[in-house]
Formats: C-alpha cells, structure tokens, sequence
C-alpha cells in the first residue's frame, strides 16, 4: 500500500487559496453551458445554445472589434513609447531622468477613476467625441509604466558599453540602438505588448467614461450584466476569450523559457502583470 | 577542554541532483575521517567543487551528513541545527544583513542571545576594535568597501566566542594586495582569540601561509593532512605534489633500494632519490618528482657521474630566477628554476644547448601510487 | 553635449505624450474645480464655492474617509493573505515554483468584471453559498444576507487583489539572498527568529508595493459596488462617477477628485518614506 503523504502546512494553504481563486471561474464556465436564462442554481442541463447565439449578436462583434483594435494599437504605442523612455533612464544619468521617472510611473498609483474624468474634462474641453479610440489613448498612458518597467529590468541586465562597441564598429548611435539594443530587449518588447494589451483588453473604469456610445467589450458587458437573459452568451463569450488568453499566455511564457539561456533576467510576463 | 574541537568520522555526503524528473546521486564527500586539533589554524585546500566547502557547511550544521557523524568538542552533532551548534561562520559573500548598520549586524548573535542591551554593544564595539573597525559602527553594510565588510563578517562570527570559527573562503572577493594583508591578520587574530579556525581556500599559497595544519582535498576525499612544511616537502602523492607548489614528474624504472634511499634509472642513466614508501627495485613506470627549483643543471664535461642527459628547449627570465624547460633523452619533459648568479659555477645555457641534469636525492621522491 | 541631444531625443516624444494626455488632463481638473456652475463648460468666472461645499458636507466627507478605511483594510487582509503564499513560493515551493506561480496568476486573466460579478452568483439570495446554506440547513429560506453591503465589496476586492499583492512580496522575497538566512541560523537564530529579523523585514519593500497595488485601485472603485454593494456597499468612486455621468457637476466632481488624490498622495509619502517609488518597483 503506498503511503498517503500529509500537505505541509503551506502546500494545504496554497492549495485552498488556489480552490477559492478558481471558484468564481469554475462557476461562470458552468453556466455558460447552463441551459437555462438565469443564473441560479440548481443547474437545468446542458446546452451549447449560449455559445451559438454569440455571432448572432452585433453589437457584441463591434464591441469586440473596437477591444481588439484599441487593444492593438494602445499596446503597440506604449511599447514604443516605453522603450524610449526606459533607454533613457537606463543608459543615461542625464537632469531630467529623476522627473522623466517620476511622471511616468505616476499613473500606476492614480486611481483608474481619477484618469478617467480628467481625460473626459480634456476631450470636452479640446471638443473632441467620446470615441472607443479615445480610450485607447487613454490606455497607453496606463500602459507606459509597466512598459517601461519590463524593457527597462532586461535592459540593465547587459552591459551599457554594447552601443558603444557598435559605434566603435562604424554605427551611428541611431543605427546602434536599432541594431544592437533593440533586438537585444526584443523579448521584452513581445512581453509588453502582451501585457499591454491585455491591461487595454480588460479596462472598464476609464474607457467607460471616455466611449460614449461607441462600447469596447467591457463596456458592452458591463451593460449587458443587467439584462440578466443575456447574461449567459456574455459568460460564454468571457470563457473563449479565458481560454485564447490562457493558450496565449502558456505560449508565450513557453517562448519566454525557450529563449531563456540567451536571457540574463528572468521577469517573465506572469510575474509583471499586475493591475493598479 | 577536548584534544579535538571538530571530528568528523566516516562523513559522507550524497546530494540527489533533481534535473527535469531525473535523480542523479552526486557524491560530494566519501567515507570521510578528519580530527580537527583545538586552538589551530587549520585548512581544507583543494580545487572548487572537491567537497571542501560541503565539509564545512558539514561542521556548521546547513547539510545533514547522508552517513557517519560530525563531533564538536566530544559532542555528536547530528541532531543539533545550526543555531544551536557552537560555532559560527564568515560566509564567502559576508552575508551582512543590509537592513542593519555595522554595530547591529556585530552585535546580532549576543541579541539573538537576549543579553541585556549595554552587554550586546559592549561586546559587539570589543569586536569591531578587535578586526580595527571601530569608527565604523553606524555605517550601513552597502557604504564599506570589500575588505571592511569581510572584517565586519570575522567581527560579527567572533563576537559569540564559538568554539570553531569557520571561514569559507573569505578572502576571496578581495584583490591581491589587500588579500595577503588580510592573510597575516587573521593569523595575527586567530593567535590573539585562540579559538580554532577551519578555513577553506583553493590558494595554496594562501593556504601555505597561514595554516599550522593543511589537508589537501580531491574529489570528496582528504588526499593527504599534514603541517605546511610536510606538504611541501614530502607529498605522498601526485595530486598533492602538483596542487601545492609547481613539481615534475618524471616515469623512471628503479634499480636498486637500500633504506631510504633509491636509484632509478632512465633510459641506461641512473639518478639518485629519495625510496617514498611502497617501492620495489625492479619496479617499472614508477612516478618520481622533484620540485624545479631542486634541480640543477651544469655542462656535460662538470657533470657528476650520475645525472641526466638533456636539451635545453626554453629560457624564460623570470626576474630573480632563469626558468628552463629541459627535453630528456626518451622526450619527458623536466622544468627547472636556477636562481640568477647563484654560485660561482653559475653560467646562462642557451635554447639547443646540450646539458646535464641531476639533484640531492633526498630532494627527488617516488610517489606511492 | 551629443549624450543630452540623445537624451532630450529619446524621452521627447514619451514626455510630450505623458503630457498631454496625463498633466494636461489633471491640470485642467484642477482649473475645473475653480469653475462657476455644474457643467463647467464655457465658464471663465472661478469660485471656491465647490470647496467650501465639499468642506461642508459631512456625508462627502464621512464616505471619503470610509472608502480610504475599507481601501486600507482590504489592502491590509488581500497583503496578509498573500504573504504566506508569496513565502511559500519563494522558499518551499523547490521545482514547482514557476507551476505554482501560473496557477496563481492564470485567473487574473478572466475578465475583471466577470470575475466580479461571478461573486455576486456565489453571495446572491439564490447564489451558490445561500443554495449551500439551505441544503445544510443552516438558513430556512433564501434571502440576500451577503450581497449588497460592504462587506461583499471586500470580499469580492480582496479576492481580487490576493495575485497582484503576491507578486512584488514574491520578487522581494525571491531578492533575499539565501545566505542571509543561513547566517541568522549560525548566530542562534531559530527559524521564526530568522523570520522576524531578517525575511519580514527585508520583504518590507515588496509588502509596501503589494499594499498599493490593492490599496489605490480600491479606493478609487466604482465597479464592485455597483455590482455587489448595492446601495449599502456605495463608495466614494461611486461618487465622483455620478457627479459626472449623472449629476453633471463636473467642478463638484473634481474637487471629489482632488480631494481622493490628495489621500493616495499622502499615503503614498507615508509608505515611500520607506524607500522611492522606483526602489520599491524594482526599477
């Protein structure tokens, strides 16, 4: 008979908080096979109903649609932007960076809400509409720090003299930072961009007060939790969007060990994605 | 007080190496039997991975010995943890806690003793003024240059008064210069506290210096313990002859016994050596070496009667000494180091020149293999 | 100097834009909240009406207080119950650390608001813990005790918060160097001593970072309450996003703003005395 090992302690801890962290989500993926309206229990039966309705609904799409595209083009434009800014505050100790620093980390600690009015009073003031496109720009202002703070830790992890030794080479400082330092954080650049946009992806708080009508798939959703009938094609919808994310992520976070041996800082996406 | 401070009888240590699902046994020490005398400077030299650090992680209780026991000052240790062992460390990094300045970080062990507050800075500032750091006291570990934190390490272990202090490497982050005068001051320290050291090094030289007693270790095994001298001048085998300090070996096949003393002869010429312990006249392929600076080199008309035939291959001036590398009739090679102008037979050979090599045979020994 | 052209040049474009869309914005709420009127629309007379009123009323100011209470306690317990998680990891978890760690991480990825609502169908009056409930016969009919109220609203945060304050306690922890711990052992430390002295302390910087990353985004929700807290569990965010979207009293809803602001600030220089904020982060 084999012997039945106890859990220490900390693995029965970790055990239980990991059961409550599922949970929720076990719930939700239940009923979205739930053949019934509502969301009650006992469960009625099974049904792929949800699942099918899903690309009968229109609005649904747009939504989707203007997440992805915001998502897309507010992580590409952080990730720029990060990687400027983090070459600069870790290849240069120049009057400027200590503020450069400041301001930019700055939106992770200003409350989601706070953002999201001051950039309603600007577009009301600067006359411009309420738009989907305007929350991406809004996004990439959340965006920039964790950009910034993933490229700049496996930037510092090489040795500051490479620009150096590609200008000794015959490159200008432009063409050195292109061909040297750029491909050298490229893994941090993927790892950026994804988790850029999946902060933009999921982002209710300040896009809800900069759409208007123009919804991005929160919103939508948002919208759609008080019209309890159609609740469960939105859970369906958030089960395909778990499940893609996940296979993304586990993807990803493949390439990122694959590639590891080439890489001096461990960091890895899993460990930078955090939410202020 | 016990004859012994630390005893270590038939250790072995096997740590299982868990890559990717697969359980490889490494066996770091083997079968390992050491008695550490008190109040000595004692070393454990050998290259890295040779077990020596695992021996002394071993005595201070962070591995579990897989069989055999650890003894300090007469008492098994095996079930004793390491707060509770009476020795302490000076780690190869210092491990000084960051978040303490250089007083609290001295003064952590008679705190963690609960000793009334005015004992634990009396005896935390007794310390600091013994490794002459006195004025150092409010600085933060991050604000002192290497060889401070290294003294900050040897004050913090020594403050406790352990019966064993064990070193593991400690001069090791430190340049040259400052590495030999921290050399002569843990000697001079450990002389004026009396308690033992067990230091582990891969520096020979650092080793030659400052140990009353040495043991050279290879691969998870003790390969010879002895006082520096000893080592130096009679080393039982090749690995301890080649580790410390530079030495030829040469393959020769014996002639004759008689005591301590051999002939060995190569190639139809016969030298004189020293017996070693388990030759056999007859013996071929015996392995004989002999430090470079022991041999001697002279024109083939002054030589004596016995002695080597050589080609001079390479001259390289070395300042105060000529090193030459010397071909032998059957190709071995054979380094010898001349002292410049040494005596009056003294003359420089030249690359290609034809010489005649040869040695005081108690200089030369076979090596029991 | 080639190296400050180089500088200005690379930080010049993010700087523009963190301008524009981030000082500008805050700028001009702070301008708002001087404005005569509600919409604050095309009014250049300024006043400090909006602040004498905020000063005023003590229902503004009693829910601000309460929401930076609840942002603190739900901080403190999401911090608390991470810790032991981010120690497992760190120091027992051995091989399956990065295993436990996806674990840990991959529900963060579900939508945030599903994730939020999926509370509300385990607190709801026909929710999973009342159908338990009244199957163990512990309550006799279903009624929503747990839902709507404040303590739903923490619940269902620090559920949320408990991966992201793993995270910077785990890299602090990951940061301790392991023979710091061996050398605590060799002066006399036994393990919780060791703990106390040397682990807590040094992960202090990591607690601090997990504090805030639950601490700021609490305090400025609006979400959670609308879908869990009911009229019961309102919070300030609630506030100012009302006096937005529906009250349509802008410069009132900026000095609510500032007001929120002016507390992270001051918590934030409470906490950063500690280390700055880029220590803290890692960067």
């Amino acid at each position: 008979m084999p012997k039945l090992k106890l859990p220490s302690p900390g693995a029965l801890y970790v055990g239980i908080i990991c059961a409550l962290l599922y949970l929720p989500i076990a719930l939700l993926i239940v009923f979205s096979f739930n053949d019934a309206a509502s969301l009650t229990f006992p469960f009625k039966g099974f049904t792929l109903q949800w699942y099918q309705q899903l690309g009968q609904s229109s609005e649904l799409l747009a939504s989707l649609r203007n997440s992805l595209v915001i998502a897309f083009g507010s992580s590409v434009l952080a990730t720029i932007l990060g990687t400027m800014g983090a070459i600069a505050i870790v290849r240069f100790n120049l009057p400027g960076r200590g503020i450069f620093l400041a301001v930019s980390t700055m939106p992770l600690v200003i409350p989601y809400v706070i953002l999201g009015v001051a950039l309603l009073i600007l577009l009301n003031q600067a006359g411009i509409p309420l738009s989907a496109p305007a929350a991406g720009f809004a996004h990439v202002i959340i965006s920039i720090p964790y950009a910034i703070l993933i490229i700049s830790s496996r930037l510092v992890g090489f040795p500051d003299n490479l620009e150096e030794a590609a200008m000794d080479l015959g490159a200008s400082y432009w063409e050195a930072l292109l061909k040297v330092t750029i491909p050298i954080v490229s893994p941090a650049l993927l790892a950026s961009f994804l988790l850029c946009f999946t902060i933009s992806f999921d982002e209710y708080s300040i896009a809800s007060f900069l759409v208007g009508t123009d919804t991005t798939l929160p919103v939508y959703m948002f919208s759609q939790l008080r019209f309890p009938t159609r609740l469960p094609m939105i859970i369906a919808m958030a089960a395909i969007i778990m499940t893609v994310t996940m296979l993304a992520m586990l993807i990803s976070e493949w390439l990122r060990r694959a590639g590891q041996h080439t890489s001096p800082t461990g960091g890895g996406i899993a460990s930078r994605k955090a939410k202020a | 007080m016990t004859e012994f401070a630390v005893e270590l009888r038939n250790v072995s240590k096997i740590f299982s190496s868990n890559t990717r699902g697969k359980v490889d046994p490494v066996t770091a020490i083997s079968g390992m039997n050491l008695a550490i005398p008190t109040g000595k400077f004692f070393t454990l030299l050998g290259s890295s991975g040779c077990g020596k650090t695992t021996t002394l992680r071993l005595i201070a209780g962070f591995e579990v010995p897989s069989t055999g026991d650890v003894l300090i000052q007469g008492r098994p240790m095996t079930e004793i943890p390491p707060n509770k062992r009476p020795v302490n460390t000076v780690f190869q990094n210092y491990a000084l806690f960051p978040h303490m300045n250089v007083l609290r970080n001295v003064a952590f062990g008679p705190a963690v003793r609960r000793l009334p507050k005015d004992e634990q800075e009396r005896l935390a500032r007794k310390a600091l003024a013994l490794v002459r750091l006195s004025e150092m006291g409010d600085r933060m570990p991050s604000q002192l240059s290497g060889g401070q934190q290294q003294r900050v390490a040897l004050a913090r272990a020594l403050v406790n008064k352990p019966a064993v202090l064990l070193l593991d490497e400690p001069l090791g982050a430190l340049d040259l210069k400052l590495r030999k005068a921290m050399q002569t001051e843990l000697k001079h320290i450990q002389e004026q506290v009396g308690i033992t050291f067990v230091y582990v090094t891969h520096d020979q030289e650092e080793a030659l210096t400052m140990s009353d007693i040495i043991a050279v270790m290879d691969k998870g095994v003790i390969q010879q313990v002895g006082d520096p001298a000893t080592l130096y001048k009679c080393p039982t085998n090749r690995f301890v002859a080649d580790f410390i300090g530079e030495s030829n070996f040469i393959t020769a096949t014996i002639v004759a016994i008689q005591g301590p003393h051999a002939a060995v002869s190569l190639e139809g010429e016969t030298v004189y050596v020293a017996a070693g312990g388990s030759g056999r006249a007859g013996a071929r392929g015996v392995v004989v070496t002999i430090r470079p600076e022991k041999v001697k080199i002279l024109e083939p008309v002054k030589a004596p009667a016995e002695g080597l035939s050589a080609v001079v291959r390479d001259v390289v001036f070395i300042g105060t000494d000529t090193r030459y590398v010397l071909s032998l009739r059957d190709g071995q090679n054979l380094v010898a180091r001349v002292p410049n102008g040494s005596d009056a037979n003294w003359r420089e050979f030249a690359r290609g020149e034809s010489v005649k090599v040869h040695w005081a045979g108690e200089d030369a020994r076979i090596l029991d293999e | 100097m080639k190296n400050s052209r180089r500088f200005l040049t690379l930080i010049g474009l993010p700087s523009i834009y963190l301008f524009l869309l981030f000082i500008l914005p805050v700028g001009l709420m702070v301008i708002f909240s001087f404005r005569e009127g509600t919409t604050g629309a095309a009014r250049d007379s300024f006043t400090l009406d909006h602040y004498i009123t905020f000063i005023n009323s003590r229902p503004f100011q009693r829910l601000l207080w309460q929401s930076a209470g609840i942002s603190f306690l739900v901080a403190v317990i999401a911090n608390s119950l991470a810790y032991p998680l981010a120690y497992y990891l760190a120091f027992q978890a051995g091989s399956q650390k990065n295993t436990l760690m996806m674990l840990l991480i991959i529900p963060t990825w579900t939508s945030y608001l599903l994730r939020i609502f999926a509370w509300k169908l385990i607190l709801g009056s026909t929710g999973l813990l009342n159908s338990v409930l009244l199957l163990l016969g512990v309550i006799e009919t279903l009624s929503p005790i747990l839902i709507y109220s404040r303590a739903a609203v923490m619940v269902t945060l620090i559920y949320v918060w408990i991966p992201f304050a793993m995270l910077p306690i785990f890299s602090s922890l990951e940061r301790i160097d392991r023979y710091l711990l061996e050398a605590a052992a060799d002066l006399g430390c036994t393990r919780l001593e060791a703990f106390l002295r040397i682990t807590l302390p040094l992960s202090l910087p990591g607690v601090v970072a997990g504090f805030f990353f639950a601490f700021i985004p609490t305090l400025g929700e609006f979400v959670t309450p609308l879908l869990v807290g009911g009229a019961q569990g309102s919070m300030y965010g609630n506030l100012i996003q009302d006096q937005f979207m529906r009250a349509l009293n802008w410069p009132m809803g900026s000095v609510m703003s500032l007001s929120m602001l002016l507390i992270v600030l001051v918590f934030m220089f409470l906490l950063t005395r500690l280390g700055p904020l880029s220590d803290l982060l890692g960067l």
